[in-house]
């Protein structure tokens, strides 16, 4: 089996200061900062994750979100099976510039590409400048699924990088050719417990 | 000449001294009566003995050694009087020059003393028959060249066989025919001699022979000194023989038709016998890169060298044919092959001819019945050392596919089968299926052997762009991490330069992997500086944000030569494009890339004039409009402080970076600075000024310098 059979590329694309680089530190080390975290973590993270009954290797790709970078995306997007936009519940302007990487993702990478939209800074409620209904009907209206995310406060981050991880490998399987069919019934399996525990240890 | 004291110290002596006549009475006539004292290795010691360096003994080093062997009189003591010593040196220094006896002068002084220590009279001139022959001529390279020109006169004729054989090349619509020595001369040129012509291989031995001078005799094999290389060798001297056929096995008669016979290779580079002229030969002892030579005798060439090739031939075939393989038109050939490929080739074949004859040389130790092989092989090194199959494989595949037109992503899957299969056959050995780590290190030794030196040559659509980046580059020096919006880690010790370093060296290195270790270097470096720059407390890693505008400032920097070319190789041979690895690619990927498009818009608080300005090389007026454009930049905004004032950039997206940036330059330096702001404010920008003078003065600099007008 070679790496591509079960690795997935997902690029995190979003206007800077949106929150990016939080949100993939908070999912590497489950905690909003984390004085121990890697070098290079804070803009690449390997992740394996246990989807549909199999292991899978999830390469999460950060981007500049700078717009004088704009031009660089394709570089990044190129080869991605997955992409995570993130914008900021609490400014306008990011998600005008999440519909913009939408379109240029569809236009370049084409349909096959999962994409999920992210709400971040939930925690920021009451400065939200997004109406949620717009945000909802949108990502519909380009096959895209939404989430709100805080990184604050680890809310929505597995959710959204499972659910991504399951629709790209759904995606994998449709277009291979139909030699293994015994993969019709899709089992959602989290990843092994254990986070939950020193918590609890913690408690006692 | 008044010899009393030497009589009276000589009992035996007669009264009336034997006359000079007396003593070489009966010598050989004709010739140089001291040539088989010559000869005598003891003579040629006696002269190390005495000091000689570089050939020449000097006066007061012979006296010493006279002295010290007794042979000259000390008081009361038995020896050659002083007098007789002036006397013999004299004669004896036939060039009379100042650098002392030559060793054929030195065999005149030594008869002389023999002479005169047996009571004899010295003669009042040399006579003719004690001249050394090669002092007849009174300049060195005289002397050589009449050694030269006697060595013509031998009846050794040039090369054996005739030099006018063609071979002829079959093609679709009719033959090419090659002149053998053309033919020879583009093996040789193209890689340790293997070349397809229109699926014929063509494969060219080669061995050196090495001859040193003697004084007196000329060159010859038999003059070699101990540390010297055999008569026969490779051109490095790590292979080493008196038999040729050690130093290049006979190819396999079923496999390989002979073509022409072992000649001399004879170029511009040598005389017309096909020596080379040196100062020394290799030793086996410390193989190594030849000597220079000289196509024909210079004084202090004490050996000489010439090249001997054997040319043959093979039909090629594969497995599987080769992917659409242009057939090669005649005419064009010898200009494209010579142009296209020697340049970038002869680093690479000079090296592997060396390995070819190293690899002939094993088979021949194989054949003999000394197993090169060791089970007990432990590091990936050795083992790769052992791995002469694959060594030789890989020659044999580089020089084929070599020249195969196809673009860069074919030759890549070509190249990518080869090292599975290769891979395939080195999975076979025991050792290596056992332990998978040292399978890995060996096949990474592999790809090393592979493509060492060969980026430039798998990879052939990126010259021009590569060419258009370094200019732009070099154009862009007066860059400043300002308006990259970049922090600025420039001074920062040793993480920068380090990381500069290292996307610099990115070509010196030759596997995908160990490129992208580079960047992976590079980028923890980075990372570094901006760690040392982060405020306390805040020491969260950076983000993507974060990285690229100092990825791509390292980048401009490092000015990485075929930085384009080393990034598709590793994209196309690499095997990890979606991991970590994909990733730190991308990285300088993305900087190359914003690099080669980078316009005024991108770089903040540089208006078009200052771009153009930069762009035409013009770093005064860049200067100038920069200052202009910072001036209107400090009016319409006299509030801001200078580290983010210069934002010529029009658009609301930058505007609002802007403001965020003040916004956190705000809350960072609120409580600490507030006092001191503006004492600060004024030094940051006498710093920044002053630092972004250098570095202008730098790039200036380089603009002018001489080896820039050459791009």
């Amino acid at each position: 089996m070679g790496p591509r059979d079960n690795g997935f590329k997902v690029v995190l694309l979003g206007e800077g200061r949106v929150g990016k680089t939080s949100i993939l530190l908070r999912y590497v080390k489950g905690e909003f900062s984390d004085r121990q975290v890697s070098t290079l973590q804070a803009s690449y993270l390997d992740r394996r994750l246990a989807v549909q009954d199999q292991s899978i290797q999830l390469s999460i790709w950060d981007t500049a979100g700078q717009e004088r970078f704009h031009a660089l995306g394709p570089i990044y997007y190129r080869d991605a099976d997955g992409a995570l936009l993130v914008y900021d519940i609490t400014d306008y302007s990011s998600f005008n510039k999440v519909t913009k990487w939408v379109r240029e993702l569809r236009q370049i990478v084409g349909a096959e590409i999962c994409i999920t939209i992210a709400g971040n800074k939930i925690d920021l409620e009451k400065h939200r400048a997004v109406p949620e209904d717009e945000a909802l009907d949108y990502a519909r209206s380009v096959n895209a699924t939404h989430v709100y995310t805080s990184a604050k406060q680890n809310k929505g981050l597995d959710h959204a990088f499972l659910d991504l991880a399951d629709r790209m490998c759904k995606r994998r399987q449709a277009q291979r050719p139909p030699s293994n069919p015994s993969r019709k019934h899709l089992l959602l399996v989290d990843e092994p417990a254990a986070p939950p525990k020193p918590k609890q240890n913690n408690c006692c | 000449m008044n010899n009393s004291r030497s009589q009276a110290s000589a009992p035996p002596a007669p009264p009336a001294p034997p006359s000079y006549e007396d003593f070489v009475k009966g010598g050989e006539s004709g010739g140089w009566a001291l040539s088989a004292c010559a000869a005598d290795p003891a003579m040629r010691r006696a002269f190390l003995e005495a000091g000689a360096s570089e050939g020449w003994v000097s006066g007061s080093k012979l006296r010493k050694y006279c002295e010290k062997e007794g042979l000259m009189e000390t008081k009361g003591g038995p020896g050659v009087p002083k007098r007789a010593l002036a006397v013999a040196w004299d004669l004896a220094d036939v060039r009379q020059d100042s650098r002392g006896l030559s060793f054929d002068e030195f065999c005149v002084f030594m008869h002389l003393l023999c002479i005169a220590s047996a009571g004899g009279s010295l003669p009042s001139s040399l006579p003719p028959e004690l001249v050394p022959p090669t002092a007849e001529e009174e300049d060195d390279e005289l002397i050589a060249r009449a050694l030269q020109d006697a060595y013509d006169d031998e009846e050794e004729g040039p090369p054996s066989a005739p030099r006018s054989s063609e071979v002829t090349i079959r093609d679709g619509d009719g033959g090419y025919r090659f002149d053998v020595d053309a033919l020879t001369d583009l093996v040789l040129a193209q890689g340790s001699g293997l070349l397809e012509l229109d699926r014929t291989l063509f494969a060219c031995d080669e061995a050196m022979e090495n001859e040193r001078w003697s004084p007196g005799s000329g060159f010859g094999s038999e003059y070699l000194l101990a540390t010297d290389v055999e008569k026969w060798s490779s051109e490095d001297g790590s292979v080493c023989s008196r038999d040729r056929s050690f130093v290049a096995p006979t190819r396999d008669p079923e496999a390989w038709r002979l073509v022409a016979e072992w000649r001399v290779h004879i170029s511009a580079a040598t005389d017309r016998y096909g020596w080379a002229y040196c100062r020394g030969l290799p030793s086996p002892l410390a193989p190594g890169a030849p000597f220079a030579s000289s196509a024909s005798p210079f004084a202090g060439a004490v050996a000489r060298r010439r090249r001997w090739t054997r040319l043959y031939s093979r039909p090629l075939v594969s497995a599987k044919p080769v992917t659409k393989s242009t057939p090669i038109k005649h005419p064009a050939l010898l200009a494209r092959l010579q142009d296209s490929f020697k340049s970038g080739v002869n680093e690479l074949n000079r090296r592997l001819s060396g390995d070819q004859i190293r690899t002939s040389a094993a088979a021949a130790a194989a054949a003999a019945g000394k197993k090169p092989r060791d089970a007990l092989v432990s590091s990936a090194r050795e083992k790769w050392a052992g791995a002469k199959a694959s060594k030789a494989a890989i020659q044999a595949f580089l020089r084929a596919s070599a020249l195969v037109e196809s673009s860069d992503e074919e030759r890549a899957s070509r190249v990518k089968d080869f090292v599975r299969s290769e891979a395939a056959s080195l999975r076979k050995d025991r050792a290596l299926q056992r332990d998978p780590q040292l399978f890995e290190d060996v096949l990474e030794e592999l790809r090393a052997e592979l493509f060492r030196g060969t980026t430039g040559i798998l990879i052939s659509e990126c010259e021009a762009a590569d060419l258009e980046l370094a200019e732009k580059l070099r154009k862009l020096q007066p860059v400043t991490p300002q308006m990259l919006d970049a922090v600025d880690v420039e001074h920062i010790e040793p993480h920068w330069p380090r990381a500069v370093d290292s996307i610099r060296s990115i070509g010196d290195v030759h596997t995908p992997k160990r490129k992208v270790r580079k960047v992976r270097a590079a980028l923890d470096d980075i990372i570094a500086c901006l760690a040392r720059k982060a405020k306390d407390g805040e020491d969260k890693p950076p983000g993507a944000d974060d990285l690229l505008p100092l990825v791509i400032l390292a980048t401009l920097r490092a000015r990485t030569p075929s930085l384009l070319a080393n990034l598709k190789f590793v994209e196309l041979y690499g095997d990890n494009n979606i991991g970590e690895d994909g990733f730190l690619l991308t990285q300088i990927a993305a900087a190359a890339s914003f690099l080669q498009n980078v316009d005024a818009t991108q770089l903040r608080g540089v208006n078009v004039d200052a771009f153009e300005a930069l762009m035409r090389g013009d770093v005064q007026n860049f200067n100038t409009a920069l200052r202009n454009t910072q001036e209107q930049d400090l009016l319409l905004f006299p509030t801001e402080n200078h580290a983010s004032s210069s934002s010529s950039s029009s658009s609301a997206d930058g505007h609002r970076d802007l403001l965020l940036l003040l916004q956190n330059d705000d809350d960072d330096e609120e409580e600490k600075e507030e006092v001191k702001e503006e004492e600060v404010d004024l030094e940051a920008a006498a710093k920044d000024s002053s630092r972004s003078s250098r570095l202008v003065s730098q790039a200036s600099e380089d603009l002018n310098s001489p080896k820039f007008t050459s791009l």
